[in-house]
């Protein structure tokens, strides 16, 4: 099928005699904004770096936009378009919030070897990523501190920081790591209003890891659900909420 | 010119000065911007004076062919030595490219044919013929320089193309991902950039210059061996990034001019009713007390951003 960005089939992952991830399968359409949940312990975090190539499966596979691309190293599927971000947000803290966003711009030549020894290479292009930056963080409310050191911000701050030097990358598939962790209900929302006006205006698609249930619901057309480290729920977040098998994960504590 | 005729003890301590300012650049882009805790640079200084002095001396390479054959080779090695250390965490690095120094010194004391074992090797070529000849060539014109004005003059120029060119390049785009990766490599990996290469390539080029400053160095000496390679260069390359302040090229290059020119070197020449051997390690508890005082009373060194220093707590 054209339309699915993203196909996962068969990913396991053990550790020692734990099966943290057991033969998994399930895939994400394009345009879609899809929520991968699961009680603390069920494997979202190891599939999660399975998809995002930080961690080696020992078996399955990761297809993005057509491609097999499970022996591709985590900045070789970054560079196709699957970005990740991470559970506690991460800052460039002693560069500036203006670095940290403009850094992530792809296709610099003057940002790798040797084209950085040629004075003025890319000149142009840095001019077009300067304003893309400018306007990046001003839709993210940093314009007041693009010069400061990104080790100054908030919590949230840091967290609306990470998401615009993510979206600098100009991704194709979003890959958030518990975007709702540690961030006020407010911050949340303004998030996702983010996430939906990007689906809307770029069909763009997302895929985020939550360990609650109920903040997902309103958030996502679609919810997987990991219990175990085994696929127990995959549907339209009503569905799946009135899961028996689901209800029984979140509420049995997990009788196997 | 009057001044070139007679320089005394000054110049040599000077010379000395420029090569640990090169040595240090070489560490600044590793340790300051590339966040690689480079314990074993002098590998690469060693790497740098006898590769330079056995292909000059012995296969009649040439000046110039033989110093950038000698960079290359460290280059080179770094790179190999970066594939399995750069994989390691900070601290495990430290330890395994420190290893790796002792491991070639050691290979050069034992070493017959290559390196002559603890004995060590002549660098003359530059000292000897190059020198010399320069002299007599500025004599009939009627000019008259010191045996160690050419050596001081050229160390100070290659400091000074070396500090432009490292400044002008970690101030690039390149520069910039490279100290995103010092801040967080899996955030940089997660952004399409092969973090690993960013520090591969920052090992390359220090150990380039490293290599270019043990080059100068054997010209200095004209005769080295082994024991001019133990860790303590690595170290005297520590103080003085750390007192310039992490990052900072040119405070690298005034701070080896006061570590190693007037502290190491110059306080030779200072009359002390003091043994040889009191006077070395006076010098070293002074160092070390100079340091102590700056961490507690300026932490980011002398050159460095308080700003930046707070910033990278959070």
């Amino acid at each position: 099928m054209n339309d699915e960005l993203l196909q996962v089939s068969g990913i396991t992952k053990r550790f020692g005699g734990l099966v943290a991830v057991d033969d998994v399968d399930f895939s994400v359409e394009q345009g879609s904004i899809t929520a991968l949940i699961g009680p603390n312990g069920a494997g979202k975090s190891t599939l999660f770096h399975c998809v995002s190539g930080f961690i080696r499966p020992d078996a399955g596979t990761v297809r993005f936009a057509g491609r097999n691309v499970t022996r591709r190293s985590a900045h070789a599927r970054a560079q196709r378009g699957m970005v990740r971000t991470f559970q506690i947000p991460t800052a460039f803290n002693r560069l500036t919030v203006r670095d940290n966003v403009e850094l992530a711009a792809r296709d610099q030549v003057a940002d790798r070897l040797p084209g950085a020894f040629v004075p003025g290479l890319g000149r142009r292009r840095r001019a077009s990523i300067t304003s893309r930056a400018e306007a990046l963080l001003d839709t993210f409310g940093l314009s007041d501190k693009a010069d400061d050191l990104a080790g100054t911000l908030s919590g949230g701050q840091r967290k609306l920081l990470e998401f615009a030097r993510t979206l600098m990358t100009e991704p194709k598939l979003l890959l958030l790591d518990e975007p709702l962790a540690g961030v006020n209900p407010t911050l949340g929302d303004r998030l996702f209003e983010h996430v939906a006006r990007l689906r809307e205006e770029q069909g763009m698609t997302f895929l985020f890891v939550e360990h609650d249930i109920r903040t997902v619901m309103g958030h996502s057309d679609r919810v997987i659900v990991l219990a175990q480290g085994a696929l127990i729920g995959d549907g339209a977040p009503d569905d799946v909420r009135n899961d028996a098998r689901v209800i029984e994960a979140y509420l049995g504590g997990g009788a196997a | 010119m009057e001044l070139l005729a007679e320089i005394g003890p000054w110049g040599a301590a000077l010379t000395v000065a420029g090569i640990y300012a090169i040595f240090a650049i070489g560490l600044q882009v590793q340790v300051g911007h590339g966040g690689v805790d480079n314990f074993g640079q002098v590998a690469f200084f060693l790497i740098g004076a006898y590769a330079s002095a056995i292909l000059i001396e012995r296969h009649d390479a040439g000046l110039v062919v033989g110093t950038l054959a000698a960079m290359a080779i460290a280059a080179v090695a770094a790179v190999i030595v970066s594939i399995p250390a750069l994989r390691l965490r900070g601290d495990f690095l430290a330890i395994s490219v420190l290893a790796f120094g002792e491991i070639l010194r050691n290979v050069a004391i034992n070493e017959r044919e290559l390196t002559n074992g603890s004995a060590g090797i002549d660098s003359l070529e530059f000292r000897v013929t190059f020198v010399r000849e320069l002299r007599r060539t500025l004599r009939e014109d009627g000019i008259e320089i010191d045996r160690v004005a050419p050596l001081l003059i050229l160390t100070w120029i290659i400091v000074v193309v070396v500090a432009l060119a490292s400044w002008l390049l970690l101030r690039t785009p390149w520069g910039r991902v490279l100290r995103a990766v010092r801040e967080d490599d899996a955030a940089v990996r997660a952004l399409g950039k092969n973090a690993f290469a960013y520090k591969a390539q920052a090992m390359a080029i220090g150990a380039a210059w490293g290599a270019l400053a043990g080059v100068l160095y054997s010209w200095h000496q004209v005769h080295f061996s082994p024991t001019s390679f133990e860790p303590i260069v690595t170290f005297t390359g520590f103080i003085i990034i750390i007192a310039a302040g992490l990052g900072s090229i040119w405070g690298t290059v005034l701070m080896a001019v006061l570590v190693q020119g007037v502290l190491i070197q110059g306080s030779r020449y200072i009359d002390t009713p003091l043994t040889n051997a009191q006077e070395a390690s006076l010098r070293y508890m002074l160092i070390g007390v100079a340091l102590m005082l700056m961490m507690r009373f300026r932490p980011q060194g002398l050159f460095g951003s308080r700003e930046e220093l707070a910033a990278a707590d959070e």
